[in-house]
């Protein structure tokens, strides 16, 4: 029997979310994992070639932008917050598999439901605290010191990007602990 | 007390399979509630100041160039010229693929994506050369694993980074340990040829040889620009990184044109969220290192350390013992990111060179990445060369023990690491 290295987790929310007309919310979640995608992988494109012509423009002309430093850090952690989110779908976040490898696999869907409750925990944190954060920075009216933007916007893509990252690591958690009170096997990365 | 509380929650979280980056996150958002009563918006701060450093951009590029590179023909090229030089003796199709991996390790940063790059070629061509399966299998994962040791390289980014030294003298000094580790592999696979005849008769007439060569010479040009750009002062590691990211792209593009469009969609959009999940590790951790260094944990671990353990190669031989472990527990960034920062205080007790430090670091985690259960690089041969990790950790056991004498020479001849940097840059 044969297991993929990183199983990609399908995430179906159909089943919990009944309020709103499930293919809308499906087409609606899709569509929203689509441009996620698409945003990210261009973003990280785009940047990489815009390095290239700063250090094409500085080394012959000598000309530089002076608000490239600063931009290009914000996009990065912009990007960072954005691929740290879809990551969750693919399995991407680097974890200590140690005891749910070898564990039974009700133990394993057990520890995994936690772990992944407790993430979810932790991206709540970082959402409310981030908008504290923000409203503070906004009401202090900081701005960075190149660009002159309003240093609040760089900080948004800490909460907002969490929003995603917490709905994933609680509809994992969910999906283990179904897994654990339905008895499933728990797929390993190792092969037996 | 603090020590206990922290350790506690760290191992519990470790040891419920926590994402690394959030289990970091986490330790560091309980000692703000619990211990240091301090309001959690610092938290946010760190985590938005550890990743705003235009160094760290180098990361994501790296990764995409050597994606990019990995998938398209700048990989086979490369192979095709190295067969072309050492082709034709004993072995010389496993040297063949270990220099290409040398090779591909000097423009890309990863050692899973030389895995790839190299390994996904060269393992159908060394079976069918008659080289055995496990031989094979046990040379490509291991030399796969050089990409990080020979510049560029992205652990050794983030190295630098938590360390605060520079990532071009750090670098420069991957390169004597890389080729000595890479001669070693040759050296046994030429030893292993003879004893079993392996040879295979690679002729190539002068024109198909000229052929060869014009084809490779954009993949060669590589590393030399590459490398060249930063020692020659013409640009910082990240914007070479990004110049590489724009050639390998230019080339696979329009001059040897076998990626498509379409498939560089596909590789943006994995090596960003890659890239997304390694940064967003190392975000968190910058939050973990503010609280030891806070609470002064790398100050008391070196006091115990230094009143425990006299002599400096002790230390150094200790280091490795649990570098190892950590190796083949951990993913690299988290061990780089973790265990230097606690270690700094010590090192500088006993004099010991950050950059030495940050080689024999490099290489022990090289070791961990090919050693079982969750060596990374096992992962990858397992998905490439479609064999059980059993399988492949018999393989890959004789190349370990070369890589562990390696590590000893490394380790006690601090020179082969710090000769080049010595000598260049400082």
């Amino acid at each position: 029997m044969r297991e993929e290295a990183n199983p990609p987790c399908p995430i179906s929310p159909s089943s919990h979310l009944r309020i709103i007309p499930v293919h809308t919310m499906e087409n609606l979640i899709k569509n929203l994992n689509k441009a996620e995608e698409g945003l990210v992988g261009l973003a990280l494109l785009g940047l990489a070639v815009l390095t290239f012509v700063e250090t094409v423009l500085r080394y012959t002309i000598s000309y530089t932008f002076t608000w490239f430093g600063e931009f290009a850090n914000y996009m990065m952690i912009f990007c960072t917050y954005l691929g740290a989110a879809i990551g969750v779908k693919y399995g991407t976040h680097f974890s200590m598999e140690a005891l749910t490898e070898y564990a039974p696999d009700k133990v394993s869907h057990l520890l995994k439901t936690v772990a992944y409750f407790l993430s979810g925990v932790i991206c709540i944190i970082f959402i409310y605290y981030g908008i504290v954060h923000i409203l503070k920075l906004q009401s202090f009216g900081v701005r960075s010191p190149a660009m002159q933007l309003r240093m609040f916007i760089p900080y948004i893509p800490i909460p907002l990007f969490s929003i995603a990252m917490a709905f994933r690591f609680f509809v994992l958690s969910f999906k283990h602990f179904k897994g654990f009170l339905r008895g499933e096997p728990y797929q390993r990365v190792r092969k037996k | 007390m603090t020590l206990t509380v922290v350790l506690v929650c760290f191992f519990v979280l470790l040891a419920l399979s926590m994402p690394i980056s959030l289990l970091l996150a986490a330790t560091t958002a309980i000692y703000l509630i619990f211990i240091a009563h301090t309001p959690l918006t610092s938290l946010i701060q760190q985590l938005f100041n550890g990743l705003d450093n235009f160094v760290l951009l180098g990361v994501p590029f790296f990764i995409l160039a050597g994606n990019i590179m990995a998938e398209g023909a700048i990989s086979d090229r490369l192979v095709g010229i190295m067969k072309l030089f050492v082709g034709r003796f004993t072995g010389g199709l496993a040297m063949a693929s270990t220099m290409a991996c040398m090779f591909f390790a000097a423009i890309s940063g990863s050692s899973p994506a030389t895995v790839i790059a190299i390994g996904s070629i060269m393992m159908p061509a060394l079976i069918k050369e008659g080289y055995g399966d496990r031989f094979s299998i046990g040379l490509l994962t291991s030399s796969g694993s050089l990409g990080i040791l020979i510049p560029p390289s992205i652990p050794m980014i983030l190295y630098a980074l938590v360390m605060n030294v520079s990532v071009a003298e750090i670098f420069m000094a991957g390169f004597l340990p890389g080729l000595f580790i890479g001669c070693c592999l040759m050296g046994y696979s030429y030893y292993m040829s003879g004893k079993h005849g392996w040879r295979s008769e690679v002729r190539y007439s002068f024109r198909d040889g000229l052929k060869i060569i014009r084809d490779g010479l954009w993949a060669l040009f590589l590393p030399v620009l590459v490398l060249g750009g930063i020692y020659g002062g013409i640009f910082t590691p990240t914007e070479a990184a990004a110049v590489s990211v724009v050639y390998a792209l230019i080339i696979e593009l329009f001059v040897y044109k076998e990626l498509k469009f379409r498939r560089l969609f596909a590789i943006c959009r994995d090596s960003a969220i890659l890239s997304g999940c390694l940064l967003f590790i190392l975000s968190c951790a910058m939050t973990f290192i503010w609280l030891l260094t806070v609470e002064q944990i790398p100050v008391k671990l070196a006091e115990a350390i230094v009143a425990n353990i006299e002599s400096k190669w002790l230390f150094l031989l200790a280091i490795n013992g649990v570098l190892l472990i950590i190796g083949a527990l951990m993913d690299i960034v988290t061990a780089i990111v973790i265990i230097s920062p606690i270690l700094v205080e010590t090192l500088g007790r006993y004099d010991i060179d950050l950059i030495h430090y940050g080689i024999i670091m490099i290489v022990n985690i090289e070791c961990g990445f090919l050693t079982p259960p969750f060596g990374l690089n096992l992962f990858v041969s397992m998905a490439i060369m479609r064999r059980s990790l059993v399988e492949i950790g018999r393989a890959i056991l004789p190349f370990v023990l070369i890589f562990l004498a390696c590590l000893l020479v490394i380790t006690y001849v601090p020179k082969l690491s710090t000769l080049l940097p010595e000598l260049l840059l400082r």
